[in-house]
């Protein structure tokens, strides 16, 4: 995808958000203890600079684009960069994707497992995922590195780490 | 003056601090020579252990990794032409040129002195520049903190991206995650959905070790593996006296570029080096060398990054806004332990700023120890397999930012930030406007609305005050200065 496209959907989607923001702002009611600004006033006043910074944003990108298209279809040599393909750009993406599906998991399952099986389990996926291909080698290197954080945390610097429903 | 610097020795002196120190540089210059850990990384990751720490070793600590980390990542830049921090990219250049000449122990030595060279006087710099800027900023009444904190916001939007749109973005998204909690004045919850968690606000560490550690993995689990380092290279050689005479003036220039680089927020030790690299080139008398393994241009980005760790703490010490990155992330190690840096912090608790100094004296002089030995465990650390770094530094960082509170949201919450921050460098906007819109909105907030209390709600209040109004007048000078330049070289690329 090119720049100038790419940043025409940020500008659009920033657009978009500043607008639900400076409207969810104006809603936030006052108290008796408010002064004239009120919880809202600076909220809205950073959703509303956010809509026009994003619009300059929509401005530049549109005529950037334009520019571009003009030159292309008066026969210049300059070609404006295909836009990747959905499909290409989710293959860019998907490792990280996943590694955050990973880390959330992580976190969901967390007061569930309990610590220790919860981190050997983040060591083990997330090391295999990243391209680890030895099986015991990730293993004992799981096994390992969570009780090396088990004992630094728990034992020396005395944070009590979450129990599981196994009660470790 | 004399005083600072006998309190700056003792401090320097003092047992914990050392302690600290040195363990600070071996993270920091460990965490440096791996490709893709910057100095921010570096710092970011022990950023929760430090929470239970005294204040000021646990500044010291980080501001030590700080320095180790500039060091660290001219290992891999010079060994395998891949730089372990961006600052080190310049070093590379040439570093990589004098490895392929089998001159690479002289390359690593140079390195190493000029980052010594840089640290010192860079600290020098720090010493005597931050009072008299406090002094000045003890002056400030409400509006012009307000003013401040814009100005603080529109240098870092325009100087720490290709955009001034983006930067703006980035700094606005920062002031909105900075509004959730409680609103300061009358106590309303502001976008927190109903949240208990939320009322309290987001903390910045949260933010910042999400921006810089979680999304880093992301990019990195899909990046190849990086280069491995021939452990035959691993023999440091430190410059002959006549070498020394040739590299002072390189180093001259770096350290004149990287003070006021470093000074300069959103500029930063890769500016400075670059910076300093061309200026060598030009002012060598051998110029024709460079690219091709000239020393010159090995000492003066090392030595112009290296001063960039100290000078970059000017502005955070005397004004409270940070610079850059690292000195960002300092500031959340300041707050975790309560401590507001500025001019308040240098009245009330001087002995912080004090023992901050002695501390960067004695990790400059840990660097130069430690860099003398460590070369062959950085080999080892660099040629580990990248997966097992990765999931490591992972585990690290859930359980780090879990221990702060015991909180499971905190870690939900910094997961968000990963994610937030893997989207903005994909779209291309920078991430410190956003971190720092974060640690500055209750300032510009507070300050505001305390102005508009005072003045009875007259908003000329911000003009009256003449110090508000060179602020505010320099803010809107540098983004239009910005936006012109941007829309220049937009003009320039569409012309080719």
């Amino acid at each position: 995808m090119n720049f100038l496209k790419s940043d025409l959907l940020l500008s659009l989607f920033g657009m978009s958000f500043a607008g639900a923001y400076s409207w969810v702002s104006a809603d936030i009611p006052k108290s008796m203890l408010s002064d004239e600004v009120g919880p809202g006033g600076v909220p809205f006043a950073i959703g509303t600079s956010l809509f026009l910074v994003c619009a300059l944003l929509f401005l530049k990108s549109t005529t950037g684009i334009l520019r571009l298209k003009n030159k292309t279809e008066a026969g210049s040599s300059l070609k404006i960069s295909e836009p990747s393909s959905p499909k290409d750009f989710i293959q860019l993406h998907k490792k990280a994707a996943l590694l955050f599906g990973v880390l959330v998991a992580y976190v969901a399952l967390l007061p569930y497992l309990g610590y220790l099986l919860a981190v050997t389990a983040l060591f083990y996926v997330s090391t295999s995922f990243a391209g680890a291909s030895s099986r015991v080698g990730v293993f004992m290197f799981s096994m390992a590195g969570a009780l090396a954080l088990f004992l630094i945390f728990e034992m020396v610097m005395g944070v009590k780490m979450p129990r599981g429903i196994l009660g470790f | 003056m004399m005083e600072s610097f006998i309190e700056v020795l003792s401090a320097a002196l003092s047992g914990w601090i050392v302690l600290v120190a040195f363990i600070g540089v071996l993270w920091g210059i460990l965490g440096g020579a791996l490709p893709g850990i910057s100095p921010s990384i570096a710092m970011a990751l022990l950023l929760p252990f430090t929470y239970g720490m005294d204040p000021l070793l646990a500044i010291v600590l980080l501001a030590s990794v700080y320095v180790g980390a500039e060091y660290g990542g001219s290992i891999p830049a010079i060994l395998i032409r891949t730089p372990g921090t961006n600052a080190s990219a310049a070093t590379t250049i040439d570093g990589y040129e004098m490895a392929r000449q089998g001159r690479a122990g002289e390359a690593l030595g140079i390195s190493l002195t000029s980052g010594l060279v840089g640290g010192l006087l860079g600290l020098l710099v720090l010493i005597l520049a931050t009072e008299p800027l406090a002094n000045i900023a003890l002056a400030f009444t409400a509006p012009a903190y307000f003013s401040l904190g814009i100005l603080g916001l529109s240098v870092i939007a325009s100087l720490s991206g290709e955009s001034l749109l983006k930067g703006l973005i980035a700094a606005l998204c920062g002031l909105m995650i900075a509004v959730i909690g409680t609103d300061p004045i009358s106590g309303t919850p502001r976008f927190t959905f109903g949240s208990p968690e939320l009322l309290s606000g987001i903390k910045p560490i949260l933010i910042m070790v999400g921006l810089f550690a979680i999304s880093e993995m992301l990019v990195q689990i899909s990046e190849p593996a990086w280069e491995r380092i021939s452990g035959a290279t691993s023999k440091l050689k430190l410059p002959a006296w006549a070498m020394w005479r040739r590299l002072f003036k390189p180093q001259a220039i770096g350290s004149v570029i990287g003070t006021f680089e470093g000074i300069t927020p959103g500029a930063g030790g890769t500016v400075a080096a670059f910076m300093s690299y061309s200026e060598a080139k030009r002012w060598s008398k051998h110029p024709e060398e460079f690219g091709k393994g000239s020393p010159e241009g090995v000492a003066a980005p090392e030595c112009a990054n290296n001063v960039v760790t100290a000078t970059a703490l000017v502005p955070l010490l005397s004004l409270g806004i940070p610079g850059s990155n690292s000195a960002a992330i300092l500031l959340g190690a300041f707050m975790v332990h309560g401590l507001q840096p500025g001019p308040l912090l240098l009245q009330k608790s001087p002995e912080i700023i004090s023992g901050l100094f002695g501390g960067l004296l004695a990790a400059n002089i840990a660097m130069f120890l430690i860099g003398l030995v460590i070369l062959g465990p950085c080999i080892w650390l660099v040629n580990r397999p990248k997966p097992y770094l990765i999931g490591a530094i992972l585990a690290l960082v859930v359980t780090g930012v879990y221990s702060i509170h015991q909180s499971i949201f905190e870690v939900g919450i910094m997961l968000a930030a990963g994610l937030l921050g893997y989207i903005m460098r994909i779209a291309n906007i920078p991430v410190l406007p956003l971190v720092l819109g974060v640690v500055l909105g209750f300032m510009v907030e507070s300050n505001y609305r305390r102005s508009l209390l005072i003045s009875g709600g007259d908003h000329t209040i911000f003009l009256e005050d003449k110090v508000s109004l060179i602020l505010l007048i320099l803010s809107l000078s540098l983004a239009l200065y910005s936006l012109v330049r941007e829309i220049i070289e937009t003009r320039k690329t569409a012309a080719l």
